[in-house]
């Protein structure tokens, strides 16, 4: 148990950055006269090898980011086909209905013109909630990001089996790995003592 | 009204563990013990503790002669300030909830 503790500690040194080599040497000597040597050097382990891991917040930033913005451009492409919704819903004109009638599908066109509402309704509701999470993406709250995410899906579920639109598991499926990654890896320490 | 500071329960523990002897120095095991924290609770709020200056620390050469130095530690003035405000401040805390028990 000692020998496997010392070699914990041997790699816990060994990974340690230069900010935190006099913290990691500390930590080691201390393990001389700890009783539960192994809960000790991996508690130690564990310490280092998250503050190796803090510089790679720039990197992680970057990458909230880039998610964001493609969350964002889905949004405002939602936005874009609410707003054509709301024209045609308001008497405008329906180039795809008119598609579907010189296509030869008059059913097709009556079932998505019945569907018109739906349509409008889901193309604003995943437009809000992605600007939504988007914006928290960007801010870093991840409970209101991962509320908003959870709407989207329910929203996606629903009108998917209402029959209003095609599964769309793309865009969720980046969201929800994004929120894993960003979440595994967002173990930065609070600050101490904020006013 | 200024807010409360977000000092989470084992940095006021190891505050104030740190404060019963504010010129004595200690250490890290020595800490854990009496705070009941592992090593990977107590180490990083160590750091934060030294990083935000609120922790000195230096090398200390051993009492018993053959063994190497001990790294230790002992609040700053205003590290010692931070820990009486928060005594302070968690005192009222423990008589209301000694009340209510």
């Amino acid at each position: 148990m000692r020998r496997l503790a010392d070699h914990l500690m041997f790699f816990a040194v060994r990974i340690a950055s230069d900010r935190r080599r006099t913290w990691a040497m500390a930590m080691q000597r201390e393990l001389q006269d700890a009783d539960d040597p192994l809960s000790w050097a991996a508690g130690c382990l564990l310490t280092l090898l998250i503050e190796r891991l803090q510089p790679m917040q720039t990197l992680v930033t970057a990458a909230r980011w880039f998610v964001a913005a493609v969350t964002a451009a889905y949004a405002a492409f939602h936005f874009k086909m609410a707003w054509n919704g709301a024209m045609v819903l308001m008497g405008g004109p329906d180039w795809y209905y008119d598609k579907l009638i010189a296509w030869g599908h008059p059913d097709q066109a009556e079932g998505y013109q019945q569907a018109q509402p739906f349509i409008f309704a889901y193309m604003l509701l995943i437009g809000i909630t992605h600007l939504g999470a988007a914006i928290f993406l960007v801010r870093w709250r991840p409970k209101a990001f991962y509320a908003f995410l959870a709407v989207a899906a329910v929203m996606v579920l629903a009108f998917t089996g209402l029959r209003v639109i095609p599964f769309q598991a793309g865009p969720l499926a980046l969201l929800a790995a994004a929120a894993c990654v960003l979440a595994l890896m967002n173990r930065k320490s609070p600050p101490l003592a904020t006013a | 009204m200024a807010r409360a500071l977000n000092i989470s329960r084992q940095t006021r523990l190891v505050l104030a563990a740190l404060l019963t002897q504010p010129q004595a120095w200690r250490y890290g095991y020595d800490l854990a013990k009496e705070t009941q924290l592992k090593s990977g609770t107590l180490y990083p709020i160590l750091m934060r503790l030294s990083d935000q200056g609120l922790l000195e620390s230096e090398w200390r050469a051993p009492l018993q002669p053959g063994r190497p130095a001990r790294h230790a530690y002992r609040l700053t003035n205003a590290g010692a300030a931070l820990a009486q405000d928060q005594r302070s401040a968690s005192a009222p805390r423990r008589a209301l909830k000694a009340q209510t028990a």
